[in-house]
């Protein structure tokens, strides 16, 4: 075992059992590969009344805001919407907003609020996130942290995983094992889509400790995900306190010798992507496509339709999501899914949710080329 | 060992199993004190000129200094041979 993570949890339980603190907020971790279902596992927990006392964090992956758009907060709870990838970030992003959430709840502004879920982008490595949950795993860097390690404590980690495509990414993308691994509760989405039943053997096999929970099931109870408790890595595959072990190093040794082996590089070239200003998604990448007014309709779904039949050679496209108004009904958009080249029934709103009324679309995917994307989507103007 | 292969047997990602391939191959091969952990990551390097996925391995001990390696690849790709390289480059070092 390593002994920074044994000493974490150590000072985690000695500062809840402290009768002179207030209790700490828990914050359940809501992750997931792109596509999982994460957002609309969100939204369920959100409709329901049990859980309306929720702050939420929203992270984005992309310059243009979709998926505050896509949450469907009731006008009681607390969103707050965190801008780039939270595993890249992490000291400054979400102890930023956490601390904000504090300090609202600590002057007595905004609503109060039980619990905090905090829902990473599809991307996101968990170890990172974790270590700055974890009270002495990661650096603290001034008052806020301490104060974010004192008022709130990391309840639990729960990934959503799409039974219907998640077979490409847990082979081809090393953070959607990780998010299984790290997770205390696994959501197998799409079941109506794809049986859950064969998969679960296989995610059993990865986190033997993780509950699975069947999204579609009619005995499916959220209240199992949000349940009280705090986040114990060591009941987690083995991989998983080294992967935090990994994180505390090179966040605590951003200087030291060079590497040995193969490559010659310094340390802070192979630990770097745990710092604030680089990315840990090499090859992978957003691309923004929006239009300040309605669409053609034709037009926009035999774009749709050509991106969704594009060849391998052209990309690999993970993700696409979004708001579109078409010209014949401009005040009434569509939520615009697409799990790889897979494309979802849109799903059509009352009204924008909110001032912005652009359409826009965030594609994600690795090796994009942009320009034809560019160009092919201009068409749905004319 | 045997060669027989089940074809009901749980999948892992291809990414698990190399890890398991890569932290057996280094426990066979170096004297590594006792609780000595093994740890295999991936990341993207942000560096120009570096290629987009890398392989890290850490061994964490609490008795003795925590060393940490590079090798320019993904965790999929890394072969016996880029360890080997790995292994000796320390020692040089």
């Amino acid at each position: 075992m390593i002994w920074p993570l044994r000493k974490a949890r150590t000072q985690d339980r000695a500062s809840a059992e402290s009768a002179s603190e207030p209790a700490a907020i828990p914050v359940f971790l809501l992750t997931g590969f792109l596509g999982a279902g994460k957002t609309t596992l969100l939204n369920r927990i959100l409709a329901d009344p049990r859980f309306a006392d929720s702050a939420v964090v929203i992270n984005e992956f992309g310059a243009v805001s979709v998926d505050h758009d896509l949450v469907r907060a009731g006008p009681a709870q607390v969103t707050v919407t965190s801008s780039g990838c939270l595993c890249c970030t992490v000291s400054s992003d979400l102890r930023g907003a956490l601390f904000a959430l504090q300090e609202e709840r600590a002057k007595g502004l905004g609503t109060a609020f039980a619990r905090v879920i905090v829902e990473t982008t599809g991307l996101a490595d968990p170890a990172p996130v974790v270590a700055g949950l974890i009270p002495g795993t990661l650096p603290a860097f001034g008052l806020r942290d301490h104060v974010v390690a004192r008022r709130f404590r990391l309840a639990r980690v729960i990934a959503a995983f799409d039974c219907e495509h998640g077979a490409g990414p847990l082979e081809h993308h090393f953070e959607c094992w990780k998010q299984l691994a790290f997770a205390d509760d696994i959501v197998l989405t799409k079941g109506d889509r794809a049986p859950a039943a064969p998969w679960k053997a296989e995610i059993a096999a990865l986190n033997p400790s993780a509950r699975l929970h069947e999204s579609m099931a009619p005995d499916f109870d959220l209240a199992a995900l949000l349940e009280a408790s705090s986040y114990d890595a060591a009941t987690k595959p083995e991989d998983v306190a080294g992967w935090l072990a990994l994180e505390a190093l090179a966040q605590k040794a951003p200087s030291a010798a060079p590497l040995p082996g193969p490559s010659s590089a310094p340390i802070t070239a192979a630990v770097a992507m745990a710092g604030p200003s680089a990315s840990r998604h090499g090859g992978i990448a957003t691309l923004s496509l929006i239009q300040d007014g309605p669409v053609d309709r034709t037009a926009f779904s035999t774009f749709l339709q050509m991106l969704a039949a594009a060849p391998r050679g052209s990309g690999e496209l993970l993700r696409v999501k979004g708001l579109v108004a078409y010209r014949d009904a401009p005040d009434r958009p569509e939520i615009i899914h697409m799990v790889q080249h897979a494309l979802c029934p849109a799903r059509p709103l009352d009204g924008w949710p909110s001032d912005d009324r652009r359409s826009r679309l965030v594609v994600i995917g690795r090796d994009l080329r942009e320009e034809p994307l560019r160009k092919l989507f201009d068409v749905t103007r004319r | 060992m045997s060669a027989f292969v089940n074809p009901l047997a749980p999948r892992r990602p291809r990414a698990a199993e190399a890890v398991a391939r890569i932290r057996e191959w280094l426990r066979g091969r170096l004297a590594l004190a006792d609780g000595t952990v093994i740890v295999v990551n991936e990341v993207a390097c942000a560096e120009p000129g570096c290629p987009d996925l890398e392989t890290v391995i850490g061994l964490l001990s609490s008795s003795a200094a925590s060393r940490t390696f590079k090798i320019s690849k993904p965790i999929a790709a890394v072969t016996t041979a880029d360890l080997e390289r790995m292994v000796n480059g320390e020692a040089a070092a």
